[in-house]
């Protein structure tokens, strides 16, 4: 009785819970206007429960014909009991719980955004990372060109990456904001320019990887980890850093989220292997070369190289 | 009296034309490749009786479906006058396209031989072109390719395909070639007739029995034709020629056609490229797929001093693919394995590969794939390709070998 003025029934909604305090009893729940709490959630009924406070406890009585009300998970008519926090309520499809005021809460969530990471946190370094990832990309357009072109030739063959990435950032700033209702756009820059730079350098390193070893396994290696590994590692430092979420939700927000891009990966994976094992008649050997000529093998002379090719 | 001379000349032309039609055409039969399990015919060609009234003499490519897959198909004969019947074969010689066939049962009047006529006299190509009844094509001999491998006889008439195995006669209706292949436009190519009688020969001493195993016989004759053109090729005088900075042998042998394949600036811009492709274009047909003989060599220089280092190699890295283009399957040959590793040659470092694939039937013969790239110039590239089908891989080392040591390097 003495803790009356400490019940509170916490309506969760995103991104912030709504908490109503439980002072005056019975409290009736519904739609209905004239309810003392209203949910105006569609699978709510008009008159949907009402809690009592008695001698022995507190009393549910569900008053709903439609969706019904579980109660720590069971179908609940009518059910009294000791207030334990919390008690999960869940009124059609909206959840809610039933807490004491005295509950503590989590820690406040504080992230340290370190190295690379600084991207997702200050707006000055996603800036810098999508002015270097265009550079990069003007870079690969005159390396690429073989003939001689006016600067404004390269900026033009870069503004379709450019478009790209502010795209991409757009659409996940947008989705951020549905979920947190702020606006977090720089972190949604940096993760779009992470996720066009980094295929782009794993590429070169795989390049220069090649020729050092004569074979072909470095980048195919980088490429089928990038694959596989980036977007869903992205996604869960962006969830983890810009949304503040828990370290098993933000996995399972980053598995889910990359799930059709990994399906489509494995897809790519086993045509390529499929592909692998049926004859081509052409002859696979590392084609790779390099200006810079770094690599592990020695140089032959003409004798000792086909004394190495007889073997 | 011009006009009248070569009006006359027309005439008698025609004439001789159908007069040696009637005078051979019981000595000219089509050749039919038959599917045993359907009846039908596979592939068609024609052929003459020589040496004997029961033997005939036809292309190899005509019969070779028979020779690669026996239990599958059969060979049979069609008579001008429509009877058939079945052969069987004797013996081949692949490299030129040749095969003796014996039926059970006389078949006509040997055809005789005769030397090949001057140059400019007319030959009458006999043959059954795509089934569609015996045909006679009158052209012009234009003597003997002496400086391809195969030597055929270039004839200036239209051959087509089914005439294949037919004699070329000359005005006294004496074989001098063998139909074989055409390149379109009355540009046909015959065989000799001197390699017919070599192969008839061989058939004498074998007491016009059947090779005693001609699967056997066919990959000895292919790897003494290779192993004679490597030699030849390893024995040849050299001379070299400029690609780039490089001093390179070229045409090695005289059966061996350079063309250049430089491109020029407007292809590409900031990088010079030159470029000699050679080839001994030869194809010694074994079946559908799978052709062998064939050398291909390439050279290609690039010059891009107008580049910065990396975008520079970054063109080159690009080029370094090689195109070689066989229509080998897997059921004829091995994946190519190859080998990569640096060498120094005309004190320039290439990356260079040595691929070989060997063959499952003809064994002892490979394909050999040899790519290498400069590297040790940073705004000059020079590659270096070839590819050799069906040769004996060690043989074909001393080769590359010898041409490795006879680059130079002009600075």
């Amino acid at each position: 009785m003495e803790k009356l003025d400490a019940c509170l029934l916490e309506i969760q909604l995103r991104p912030l819970n709504q908490y109503y305090h439980l002072t005056q009893f019975p409290v009736r729940i519904g739609r209905a206007l004239d309810n003392d709490i209203i949910l105006s959630d569609p699978s709510i009924s008009a008159y949907h429960l009402e809690i009592d406070k008695t001698e022995q406890g507190l009393v549910f009585r569900n008053l709903s014909k439609e969706n019904g009300t579980r109660l720590n998970g069971k179908a609940l008519q009518v059910a009294s009991l000791e207030l334990k926090q919390p008690i999960s309520l869940k009124l059609g499809n909206r959840r809610t719980r039933l807490l004491a005021t005295s509950m503590q809460v989590a820690q406040a969530s504080v992230h340290q955004c370190r190295g690379l990471l600084k991207v997702f946190c200050r707006p000055w370094y996603a800036f810098t990372l999508a002015v270097l990832t265009t550079s990069v990309f003007l870079y690969e357009a005159y390396l690429q060109s073989i003939f001689n072109k006016e600067l404004v030739y390269y900026l033009s063959s870069v503004m379709p990456y450019l478009m790209g990435m502010i795209a991409l950032a757009l659409l996940i700033a947008g989705m951020s904001r549905l979920a947190s209702q702020r606006w977090e756009f720089s972190p949604a820059l940096g993760l779009a320019a992470f996720c066009m730079l980094t295929p782009q350098l794993l590429g070169e390193l795989g390049r220069v990887l090649n020729y050092f070893f004569t074979a072909n396994w470095p980048l195919n290696g980088l490429l089928l980890l990038s694959n596989f590994l980036l977007i869903p590692l992205l996604v869960y430092a962006y969830i983890r850093l810009v949304h503040h979420a828990e370290r098993w939700p933000a996995v399972g927000v980053a598995l889910l989220f990359s799930a059709p891009l990994l399906v489509y990966q494995a897809m790519d994976l086993t045509d390529q292997w499929t592909i692998e094992h049926e004859f081509t008649g052409q002859a696979d050997f590392n084609r790779n070369l390099s200006a810079w000529d770094l690599r592990l093998k020695p140089t032959l002379s003409i004798d000792e190289y086909f004394i190495e090719t007889e073997k | 009296m011009l006009l009248l001379f070569g009006q006359s000349a027309v005439v008698q032309a025609v004439d001789r034309s159908s007069s040696l039609y009637a005078e051979v055409q019981q000595s000219i039969y089509q050749v039919r490749i038959i599917n045993r399990k359907t009846g039908h015919k596979r592939t068609i060609g024609s052929g003459f009786v020589i040496e004997r009234s029961n033997l005939l003499a036809t292309n190899y490519h005509v019969v070779s479906a028979y020779t690669n897959d026996p239990t599958t198909y059969s060979i049979e004969y069609l008579a001008t006058n429509g009877s058939v019947g079945t052969l069987e074969l004797l013996d081949v010689d692949v490299l030129h396209d040749l095969a003796v066939l014996v039926a059970d049962k006389e078949l006509g009047r040997p055809l005789q031989t005769a030397e090949l006529p001057a140059k400019g006299a007319t030959l009458y190509a006999f043959g059954n072109p795509l089934g569609l009844g015996f045909s006679v094509v009158t052209g012009t001999n234009n003597g003997l390719l002496t400086e391809s491998e195969d030597k055929n006889i270039l004839f200036s008439g239209n051959l087509n395909s089914g005439m294949s195995g037919g004699p070329a006669l000359n005005e006294a209706g004496a074989v001098v070639g063998v139909n074989v292949a055409t390149a379109g436009n009355a540009v046909s190519f015959l065989v000799a007739v001197e390699y017919l009688q070599r192969l008839l020969e061989k058939i004498r001493t074998q007491q016009f029995q059947p090779a005693s195993n001609l699967h056997e016989s066919i990959v000895a004759q292919l790897k003494v034709n290779s192993s004679e053109m490597l030699n030849r090729l390893q024995t040849n005088p050299w001379m070299l020629e400029s690609v780039g900075s490089f001093q390179v042998p070229s045409r090695i042998d005289t059966s061996i056609n350079c063309w250049d394949g430089s491109e020029t600036d407007e292809e590409r811009g900031l990088v010079t490229v030159i470029s000699v492709n050679c080839s001994n274009e030869r194809e010694i047909y074994l079946d559908e797929k799978l052709s062998v003989g064939n050398m291909q060599y390439q050279y290609t220089w690039y010059a891009g001093e107008k580049m910065i280092a990396p975008r520079f190699y970054r063109m080159y890295e690009l080029q370094n693919s090689d195109d070689t283009s066989s229509n080998a399957t897997k059921e004829n040959v091995t994946d190519f394995k190859c080998e990569t590793n640096f060498v120094q040659i005309a004190k320039q470092n290439f990356k260079m590969s040595v691929c070989r694939r060997d063959y499952l039937r003809y064994k002892g013969l490979s394909d050999v794939l040899v790519t290498g790239a400069m590297v040790s110039q940073k705004q000059q590239g020079f590659l270096f390709e070839l590819f050799l089908t069906g040769v004996d891989f060690k043989e074909s080392m001393r080769l590359v070998k010898q041409l490795f040591e006879n680059f130079q390097w002009k600075n």
